[in-house]
């Protein structure tokens, strides 16, 4: 009896040798990414900022995807597209592929899955990069058409921050959907452990271990994600071995690296920027002054800021995307420091008889390092040009209301905070920024809404001219200062390849541990 | 008889305590009202004014504040602190169903173990190391062993916590690699912590321990039984002890609520899945029935805290639990 139960281990062990996996995956152990924050929810909609869910894009995949290298907009899910009508757009899926639960991949789970992302009564937080109003429904088995509400030339980029996940879940349990993350992705999800990690196991069945233009190769068995919010900490236990990646360190951090053998830190520009935003309208009438206005953007010293105080930052030309991006203007600059001009139109303002506003300056807690010290800053500079300023360091719950109120009608209010624009479009970021009816705009001109609009209904070469020139133009406007293009810094052993975009996906298959 | 007075009395002790708790908690209700809009929190940006009415009337924070207050109390009373609409759970309006919620109870109670083991860890290694440091200094006043107790134990009250910890990661975990720089799950996870918090309370019930000591080993008594050639070590650690043992307890009492608080803190750095760590993550994100939860249950083990040092008065001085 032993002797046979030993020959049919052996021959199972022989048998499956012999078959063996389709694909021989991993062999690289467990991938330990220790993040600052723990997810709020495991919701593909989470999945459009990184920061949201780290590591989650491991086990959600979506339409499309970005080139890490040349940010172009490059097949996932979907293998083509193709723009049917000015508002409808046809995706075709890719075959084969089947979510971790065993349901298909087809036209009708991911028209539920689009429309559950950006349903008005889930009022997910990915609505906020939508752009218009999008839909979708099945065409047959292979094809999804998404619908948006006006024309969007920017869907196939836009969509890729779309997450789908298991149509199945959403109609049967949606309440799992945001714990238990269903997708199609090189990781299948295991574990979250609240409070401490989630876990993920390297998914055999993956449709890029044998597709041709698959975006990577499983080198790692597992995943696992745990957070700490020090930075400290999180070098810590790259130093100690304990993780592979730990995120957003601080330049500190990453100079105490330097002299370490067998550690180091990868630094990289992001899609998110540093801006700083004057109210145009409301409290007092020398707020849409140019001339104003331009006392108090030559008034701050933007480069001595960035260098002195933001610490891992990027400069940016005078306008808030690097020149990667649609609409990018080459011929303007960074609003020059000159304390001098700023204080020769204070005077002159005064001299008319011009009551010069009470500027607050407000930032919020936490939203990136010594933005405090940045705000004093500021507030010092003006105050020395003859504009008298407060500062604060505001709670989210004090600052996220104001920043989305329309200009405040008592006071003449600006901020410091950071902003995304993970689509590398001018024409994302105008209609958040600078429209009439932008969530966070307080600039409002619809003579520049409908040149914005016009310019957001074309493709190609023609949008990048009629862009740069409403950049030019919201520059010359004194609109809003950016102060710099955040880099991200994370520690990682030396050994550890890694190929990443400006949007810092951790995305264990473009790694490999020698 | 005395199990009687014993039983009024403690019947009393925690009457006080309920009634501190109520009184605590309300101010705790009041002043999370001040910190910004739950609702608002909770939608974000792109929410307009009707999603965020319709939060706040799903919430009750359209209520008048006293129908709130009213409800806070009685679920307070029957152990539902309500339901958190953002922790796990963030689709909050799914109109004209019954929105997804999770009891706020219930996610703090889970944490808290691991609050219990890193106090209960950290007030024993406190007690272990203090209390024969102290005696050690009292009977030895005015040596070099007494200089160093009372040196390492002013360094103990000085030292900030949040820096000492992160010494200890660099030194123990990434110098020495001795032990694992945070996290929870085997008993060397807790060593870090415990050490970090449990700097303060060294130092303190040092100090007290030292003074009370010293107090007590120079009454008559104490000469007395010197005079009967009975060795100091002795006389010490069973007369002079028992007698100085109240103000000890006091401050391992007074040091255990500090540690409850301190948590806050040290498992923020540590990554310690405990009810501190929760604390600190409810309050990030507004969540204001997390929030009272969390904060319930620390005050509920303050206040349970208090109950045990005072049964441990009525056993070490009997005539505490007369009034006298």
């Amino acid at each position: 009896m032993t002797q046979l139960r030993r020959a049919l281990l052996l021959g199972a062990v022989f048998g499956a040798t012999a078959i063996g996996p389709a694909w021989a995956i991993g062999g690289g152990g467990e991938l330990v990414v220790v993040a600052n924050q723990e997810p709020q929810s495991m919701q593909a909609q989470v999945t459009y900022k990184e920061i949201n869910g780290v590591g989650l894009r491991n086990v959600i995949e979506n339409l499309t995807r970005l080139d890490p290298a040349t940010n172009e907009v490059l097949p996932m899910l979907a293998t083509s597209w193709e723009q049917v009508e000015p508002t409808v757009w046809h995706f075709t899926l890719r075959d084969g592929v089947a979510f971790h639960d065993g349901t298909a991949l087809d036209g009708e789970a991911a028209a539920v899955s689009i429309n559950w992302l950006y349903d008005p009564e889930n009022n997910f937080s990915v609505r906020e990069m939508m752009g218009p109003q999008i839909t979708a429904e099945a065409v047959d088995k292979s094809t999804v058409a998404v619908i948006t509400e006006t024309p969007d030339p920017l869907l196939p980029r836009r969509i890729y921050l779309a997450g789908l996940t298991s149509a199945k879940q959403i109609l049967e349990d949606p309440a799992a959907h945001d714990v238990h993350p269903i997708g199609t992705g090189p990781y299948v999800f295991d574990e979250w452990e609240q409070g401490q990690f989630w876990t993920a196991k390297a998914n055999a069945d993956w449709w890029g271990n044998a597709a041709e233009d698959t975006y990577g190769e499983i080198f790692f068995d597992s995943l696992r994600v745990v957070w700490r919010p020090e930075p400290i900490v999180r070098a810590a236990m790259v130093e100690s071995k304990e993780a592979h990646i730990a995120m957003f360190l601080t330049k500190e951090e990453c100079e105490r690296f330097d002299g370490e053998a067998d550690i180091k830190c990868l630094v990289k520009g992001s899609d998110t920027f540093l801006q700083f935003r004057l109210d145009y309208h409301g409290a007092h009438p020398l707020l849409a002054d140019t001339d104003f206005r331009k006392a108090i953007f030559t008034g701050i010293d933007w480069e001595g800021i960035r260098q002195n105080l933001m610490g891992l930052g990027e400069p940016l030309a005078g306008q808030m995307l690097p020149s990667v991006a649609t609409g990018f203007h080459d011929e303007i600059a960074q609003y020059a420091y000159d304390p001098a001009g700023a204080r020769a139109i204070v005077d002159q303002l005064k001299g008319g008889g011009a009551e010069i506003p009470s500027v607050h300056i407000s930032t919020r807690q936490g939203s990136t390092p010594r933005n405090g010290e940045m705000v004093e800053a500021m507030g010092a500079m003006l105050t020395s040009v003859g504009v008298p300023t407060t500062v604060a360091v505001e709670e989210p719950g004090v600052f996220n209301p104001r920043a989305t109120t329309k200009p405040n009608p008592e006071r003449a209010y600006a901020w410091l905070h950071v902003q995304a624009n993970p689509l590398m479009d001018y024409g994302a970021t105008f209609g958040a920024h600078y429209s009439c009816g932008g969530i966070v705009s307080v600039f409002c001109d619809p003579s520049f809404d409908q040149r914005a609009a016009a310019a957001g209904s074309l493709t190609g070469d023609e949008r990048h001219q009629a862009l740069r020139e409403l950049v030019k133009e919201g520059h010359d406007r004194y609109v809003v200062a950016p102060v710099g293009l955040l880099q991200r810094a994370y520690g990682v052993p030396e050994g550890l390849e890694w190929d990443f975009g400006l949007d810092h996906r951790i995305i264990a298959v473009n790694m490999r541990l020698n | 008889m005395i199990s009687a007075i014993t039983g009024g009395y403690f019947a009393r002790r925690l009457l006080t305590s309920i009634i501190m708790l109520v009184l605590v908690m309300s101010v705790v209700f009041f002043a999370d009202r001040q910190i910004g809009d739950p609702a608002r929190m909770v939608l974000g940006t792109t929410a307009t004014e009707d999603d965020v009415r319709e939060l706040r009337e799903r919430m009750g924070l359209e209520d008048p504040m006293w129908v709130q207050y009213q409800r806070f109390i009685v679920g307070m009373a029957s152990g539902d602190m309500g339901d958190t609409f953002r922790y796990g759970i963030s689709k909050p309006l799914n109109h004209g169903e019954i929105p997804d919620s999770r009891k706020t109870l219930p996610i703090a109670m889970d944490r808290l173990p691991p609050t219990l083991l890193l106090g209960g860890a950290t007030i024993l290694f406190s007690v272990i190391v203090a209390l024969p440091l102290g005696i050690y200094a009292a009977v030895r006043p005015r040596t070099f062993g007494d200089r160093m107790v009372n040196v390492l134990s002013l360094a103990g009250v000085s030292i900030v916590e949040y820096w000492f910890a992160l010494i200890l990661i660099l030194l123990f975990a990434v110098q020495l690699d001795w032990l694992p720089t945070s996290g929870y799950g085997t008993a060397a996870h807790v060593v870090l912590p415990a050490l970090a918090l449990s700097l303060r309370p060294i130092g303190r019930i040092t100090q007290i321990a030292r003074s009370s000591m010293l107090d007590e080993l120079a009454k008559p008594y104490i000469t007395a039984a010197r005079g009967r050639g009975i060795p100091l070590r002795k006389i010490a650690s069973v007369h002079a002890l028992k007698n100085a043992a109240i103000p000890i307890v006091t401050t391992i009492g007074d040091e255990t609520i500090n540690v409850v608080t301190g948590v806050i803190i040290i498992e923020t750095v540590f990554g310690w899945p405990g009810i501190g760590a929760l604390t600190v993550e409810a309050l990030a994100i507004r969540d204001v029935p997390l929030i009272e939860a969390t904060i319930f249950l620390l005050v509920l083990m303050v206040l349970a805290i208090n109950l045990i040092v005072d049964l441990i008065y009525t056993v070490l001085n009997p005539r505490v639990r007369f009034g006298a």
